[in-house]
């Protein structure tokens, strides 16, 4: 079992979590949405696992490459 | 010698050649592999096609006879040769980091100050593997030989390098440690690439440490996670192998020197999934974005994509890419990092990549969805206008052909860098154009209005619709403000036409640019 944290390849607003802890996630799926300049962005997981903690909240304003999820590969 | 033989001539020649390949010797080759690197022969044979390197100068360097008679031979610590990639003529050149760190011995000086004159006097693509620092304090010559400083006429070192990048393709990878002139010369590059594994540094952790007080390695100072974003080079990658595909595949694009066009390749669709699925790529829900590396598989050859700085300015991409075979430029909008608007950096990456193409007769094809240049304090900060003036006005004078494909926004300053005059215009049904977005330009001109309204929140998006309308791709059509509107599946077929009749004009635009390219 080997932790990952993701971080947002994006900077922007976080507007929602499309994800919680514990569910699956594969690698390329969407899992949070951002936005900025008026724009919704979704956040895109770079690797499959099951989700272990969300490190941010809806409202957050993240900066590019802030970690924003934990997920757990087996 | 008066009674030496012919014969002990051509031995003497043969055996210079032996030892001229030895570079700094068996044990400093075994370290420079320790280290995960290879050898600048190596490289070299790696970044060229198979047996097609024919050195210049393996002669070079000094020699002395051991008192036994036996000739003691020291190379030169720079490489340099004629070379092919891709089957087409190159030079390729670098330093040999076993001898001396890379640090020129006297001989390995005058190869290196030759490089690019060999360059310009061949009118070759220049070829670059770095990993040196440069001039010891104790000169060429080593601690016990102080040099001569240079005489007044001597020519400036960097001249050759900046003629050269107005003249043939560039190209430069860091390889390992770089600083000190080989960091310059490296950075006087169309197109520079680094390894995971490479540094480079103006100065070093000890000058550093010695000048500011600021204790740093040399990952921290000029490591890959700094420079991927820094914009200093082009690309990361993960080895050496993978730096010599890149170069070659960049090299691919371009002419050998600026006075022939590009060459041509066989043209090759893209992908029909990718193709099909640009008709609905574009939400109709016009605060969703969509992938446009995507609309860039469908429209150019499989392939042929070969897209430069994507982590400096990442909300523009540039690229090069091939339609129908052809080469051409790709400047497009990536609506995911703030929605595409034009930030300090993605302009100072498109003023260079605008020129790029200019240099070298390249095409330009754009993807516009551009809201326009970045706006907040931080923008303001970065002085975003005066770098966005730079890339409209090397736009603004680029003769080479565009054609720009309007896929959603097309907005305020930020517009005029997708179109100098005369660009052959196509626009999507999703395309949306005027001064400023609706939602911005609502809000100021019809505050008053909304802040009266019994329910503002409906008001403004009851105007934001009605703006929504004029700023209709029918409106702007009708207005003869494009040459037409497509359905997105018609894109490449549009393209391929235009790029048929607008090519031959570059035939007559050969030779040197009107402005100097600056690195």
């Amino acid at each position: 079992m080997s932790e990952t944290t993701i971080r947002a390849e994006l900077a922007g607003r976080l507007l929602s979590f499309s994800v919680s802890e514990g569910d699956l996630l594969e690698a390329g799926q969407d899992f949070a949405l951002l936005e900025a300049m008026k724009m919704e962005i979704p956040l895109t997981s770079p690797a499959r696992g099951t989700v272990a903690r969300l490190l941010r909240q809806p409202d957050d304003t993240l900066a590019e490459g802030d970690p924003v999820m934990v997920i757990v590969s087996a | 010698m008066a009674d030496e033989q012919p014969q002990d001539r051509a031995a003497e020649i043969n055996e210079r050649r032996r030892l001229g390949k030895l570079q700094g010797g068996d044990e400093a080759v075994r370290k420079q592999h320790a280290r995960g690197k290879l050898t600048i022969r190596e490289r070299i044979l790696g970044v060229l096609d198979a047996e097609s390197f024919s050195e210049i100068g393996p002669l070079a360097g000094s020699s002395e006879r051991s008192d036994a008679g036996e000739l003691i031979f020291t190379p030169a610590n720079f490489v340099l040769g004629f070379g092919r990639i891709g089957g087409r003529r190159c030079i390729a050149a670098g330093e040999d980091f076993t001898m001396n760190a890379g640090s020129p011995n006297p001989a390995g000086l005058r190869k290196s100050i030759y490089t690019e004159e060999v360059a310009l006097r061949y009118r070759l693509p220049l070829v670059r593997l770095h990993e040196g620092s440069g001039a010891s304090i104790t000169g060429s010559g080593g601690k016990n030989a102080p040099t001569l400083p240079e005489p007044v006429y001597a020519p400036n070192r960097f001249e050759s390098m900046a003629r050269c990048l107005n003249a043939v393709p560039v190209v430069s990878a860091a390889l390992g440690a770089v600083a000190g002139l080989p960091a310059g010369r490296l950075a006087a590059s169309h197109y520079t690439v680094m390894t995971r594994s490479a540094q480079i540094l103006a100065g070093g952790p000890a000058l550093v440490e010695r000048a500011l007080g600021v204790k740093v390695t040399k990952e921290e100072l000029g490591g890959p996670d700094i420079h991927a974003r820094s914009g200093l080079v082009d690309d990361v990658v993960e080895d050496e192998k993978a730096a010599f595909e890149r170069i070659r595949q960049f090299l691919s694009y371009l002419p050998h020197n600026v006075w022939e066009l590009p060459p041509k390749a066989p043209p090759r669709d893209p992908l029909a999934e990718a193709a099909g699925a640009l008709e609905t790529i574009v939400p109709s829900n016009r605060r969703r974005t969509y992938d446009v590396r995507k609309v860039m598989d469908g429209i150019f050859d499989q392939f042929s994509i070969f897209e430069m700085g994507r982590r400096f300015g990442p909300g523009q991409i540039t690229a090069f890419a091939r339609l129908c075979g052809h080469s051409v430029g790709v400047f497009a909008s990536d609506p995911r990092h703030y929605a595409g608007s034009l930030t300090a950096e993605g302009a100072q990456k498109v003023r260079r990549f605008v020129d790029l193409c200019q240099l070298f007769h390249v095409p330009i094809v754009t993807l516009v969805d551009e809201p326009g240049f970045m706006i907040g304090p931080e923008a303001e900060a970065a002085a975003t206008i005066r770098h966005g003036a730079a890339a409209l006005a090397a736009v603004a004078l680029s003769t080479v052909p565009w054609a720009s494909v309007i896929i959603r926004k097309s907005m305020g300053l930020g517009a005029y860098a997708h179109k100098p005059t005369g660009t052959f215009v196509l626009a999507w049904p999703s395309a949306e154009s005027g001064a400023i977005p609706v939602e911005g330009g609502v809000a100021i001109a019809f505050k008053r209005e909304i802040d009266a309204a019994p329910d503002p929140g409906a008001k403004r998006a009851e105007l934001e619709e009605q703006f929504a309308t004029l700023q209709s791709p029918f409106r702007q059509a009708e207005a003869f403000a494009f040459h037409d509107i497509i359905h997105p599946v018609e894109t490449r077929a549009r393209l391929a036409e235009w790029i048929d009749m607008a090519g031959p004009k570059l035939a007559g635009e050969l030779g040197p640019p009107r402005f100097g390219f600056r690195p």
